[in-house]
């Protein structure tokens, strides 16, 4: 078994990008990291068992993650989709941050964690240990959640393939 | 799965976004390869399938900036442990007990060893570490006889 120290330094970047695509850029996800290597630690300090370490910290970073938007209330209210006209070029990269964020909020809370996690290159195998999702059914529900990804950008006027 | 390579049906989406993933087995992705080189609408959606994932890939890093490096874990200070009966008493006596009886049926017997009743004092220290299982606990066991000699047994 990996040390703590080791298993912090492999995954912490990696739980860093998940909490926030999550939570939309500018959030701070020091505290919600924190608490999840925290956990990690204690459950190592109990001797219990985590079998695959980086899909329970995936579990745990979403976890947090979805209790902080639920106590913003982002999760229930739907925001306004960012109006994406008339912009300068310096605000552009903001304005495509605020729409692929806004997309994400079209997805199933399910769908969102599928293609963030994804996006992050885990294998279908820990896409099914971390969403609780069929192994068998990662393929099919990856391809419509891709799609509907896809046709929310392009509805919302985000150049996906430039 | 019963794929024939030459004879397969055109490819659905669930199979077309494993083989983009790498996530078929190696049988089933010949037989996709295979299908795609000669099926010009499966070579078009399979085009489509792998922009969509890679594009998708891009398009949700643009959310990331900077990657910070990982500040220095703050490791809590050790906890005293709670007080473990098992541990703090029962296991001690346990071994305490066997060692007696030990000393008692030893091959030592015979000789110049002392009667049970003679070992006066059976002391016995133990300081439970909580990052070990109860195991790796240390006890010490001091046995001093009643002329005076001190034993000092570490039982792990
Ligand atoms: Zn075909």
């Amino acid at each position: 078994m990996d040390t703590f120290e080791k298993t912090y330094q492999d995954n912490y970047n990696v739980m860093y990008r998940i909490a926030i695509k999550m939570l939309g850029n500018g959030s701070d996800v020091t505290d919600i990291l924190q608490d999840v290597f925290m956990s990690f630690f204690e459950k190592q300090q109990q001797r219990k068992r985590v079998e695959y370490p980086r899909s329970w910290l995936c579990r745990a970073t979403l976890n947090k993650c979805v209790d902080k938007l639920r106590k913003e209330k982002k999760f229930t209210d739907a925001e306004p989709a960012p109006d994406t006209e008339d912009k300068s070029i310096c605000q552009e990269k903001q304005e495509m941050k605020a729409l692929m964020s806004y997309c994400l909020t079209r997805l199933s809370p399910r769908e969102k964690e599928l293609v963030i996690l994804y996006s992050e290159g885990l294998s279908y195998k820990e896409l099914a240990q971390v969403t609780g999702i069929a192994f068998t059914s990662i393929g099919k529900t990856l391809s419509r959640s891709l799609k509907k990804l896809e046709n929310e950008l392009k509805t919302h006027g985000y150049e996906v393939y430039k | 799965m019963n794929l024939k390579p030459t004879v397969m049906k055109c490819i659905n989406e669930e199979i077309l976004q494993q083989y983009v993933d790498g996530e078929c087995e190696e049988r089933e992705q010949i037989a996709v390869q295979k299908h795609i080189e000669n099926c010009e609408g499966c070579y078009s959606r399979w085009e489509q399938c792998r922009a969509r994932m890679i594009e998708i890939k891009r398009s949700l890093n643009i959310l990331i900036d900077t990657l910070p490096a990982a500040p220095p874990f703050p490791v809590p200070a050790v906890k005293v442990p709670k007080r473990n009966y098992a541990l703090q008493v029962i296991v001690p006596l346990a071994v305490a007990a066997s060692l007696l009886l030990l000393i008692w049926l030893g091959p030592g017997k015979d000789k110049n060893s002392l009667p049970l009743e003679q070992v006066l004092q059976v002391c016995f220290a133990t300081e439970v570490d909580a990052n070990k299982p109860a195991h790796q606990q240390e006890f010490t066991i001091t046995v001093v006889s009643p002329d005076g000699k001190v034993s000092e047994i570490i039982v792990q």
